[in-house]
């Protein structure tokens, strides 16, 4: 009964029992968001497991954060979080940058995630594959036009919160997104022909 | 005079980020607007497809997560080393008040102990000026005060060493 209720609860109350010692008020925070906030930390970085640890760095310096009072309850959570996910992933960046280190490439992330869940059904199959597909696309995107798109369609904040994060203004961000989306169309259907051209080629 | 919408537009109202009159214009235009109907429609195909992707974080991240969570719990939260900078200048700070503050109490107290005892109160029986030539502590002599001086001096040293502990 106790859970249900929480589970109801808003954000900022969640964050309130947390700070009084309730830590399944963290859970349901995680449960809500993590699909989120890992999408779009794996969609900047494009490396699931790179993606995996800075999940763990985000959620574990959000902790500290609220503990420590430094969570400003006027602002919404998820684009906070966001905000830290964005600065860990740019750190992350620049270390790479400073000392590069060789990785495999990702053709197996997606065998990964279908061999973890259970009863994988062919639709799932389908849907993964669909999903490999479209975040490939996106990855092919500019950086700046892939960052308006991650933050306004996996992590929910509003053109004026990406302004404000990335330090433009909200028509530039309105004018990336723009180019995003027509790209990511021009992309799909370059691959669609290449795709078609390769069948004919085959026979 | 009617309104051109352009793309940013039509990426607003799908994103639900246009007023609402502003979005009855547009419903509005989108009827009769060939044109506007297809980037309309390009558009929400490519965010339809955009909203298949997602993923999940693995059960170890979100495991390590809780776990972190659980076993900090009772923790102090550390601070940055700028806080702990602060911190440490500022009880530095309060350490040096309470030092003066303990030490400037210890003197006032043993000069009025010092002055009620030598001095003759009001309430005394004799008159001040009969007291005066006879009374023996008045008769100072210049050991006498070094004496008394380096009591208090010591007095005051021990009194600084132990509120420096």
């Amino acid at each position: 009964m106790e859970k249900a209720l929480i589970k109801k609860s808003q954000d900022r109350d969640l964050i309130k029992g947390f700070i009084a010692g309730n830590d399944s008020c963290f859970d349901i925070l995680i449960s809500r968001y993590k699909s989120k906030v890992f999408t779009t930390i794996y969609l900047i970085v494009k490396d699931r497991c790179i993606a995996e640890d800075l999940f763990q760095d985000v959620m574990i310096k959000v902790v500290r954060m609220i503990r420590s009072g430094k969570y400003n309850e006027e602002g919404k959570f998820l684009p906070w979080v966001i905000r830290i996910a964005r600065n860990l992933a740019i750190d992350h960046f620049r270390k790479v940058q400073r000392n590069p280190i060789q990785r495999e490439t990702e053709d197996f992330d997606i065998f990964n995630s279908i061999q973890r869940s259970e009863g994988s059904s062919e639709d799932k199959i389908i849907r993964e594959e669909n999903a490999r597909y479209i975040r490939e696309l996106i990855q092919r995107l500019p950086d700046k036009q892939r960052e308006v798109l991650i933050m306004r369609s996996y992590a929910d904040l509003s053109f004026k919160e990406i302004a404000s994060l990335t330090n433009v203004s909200i028509n530039t961000a309105l004018g990336r997104m723009r180019y995003a989306l027509l790209n990511l169309k021009k992309l799909a259907q370059e691959t669609e022909m290449r795709h078609n051209y390769e069948e004919k080629i085959h026979g | 005079m009617k309104k051109k919408f352009t793309d940013e537009d039509i990426i607003r109202f799908l994103f639900e980020e246009m007023n609402p009159s502003e979005s009855e214009l547009l419903m509005e235009a989108l009827y009769r607007d060939e044109d506007l109907w297809k980037r309309y429609e390009s558009f929400q195909n490519i965010l339809q497809d955009i909203k298949k992707v997602s993923f999940e974080p693995s059960e170890g991240s979100v495991l390590r997560v809780r776990k972190f969570v659980a076993e900090t719990r009772d923790e102090q939260v550390k601070p940055d080393d700028s806080e702990s900078l602060n911190i440490s200048s500022f009880s530095f700070g309060i350490h040096a008040m309470l030092v003066t503050v303990a030490t400037l109490f210890a003197v006032v107290t043993i000069l009025t102990t010092y002055f009620v005892h030598t001095i003759p109160s009001a309430d005394s029986p004799m008159p001040l000026m009969v007291e005066w030539k006879e009374d023996p502590l008045l008769k100072w002599e210049p050991e006498s005060i070094d004496q008394q001086i380096e009591e208090i001096r010591s007095e005051l040293e021990e009194i600084k060493f132990s509120s420096a502990l």
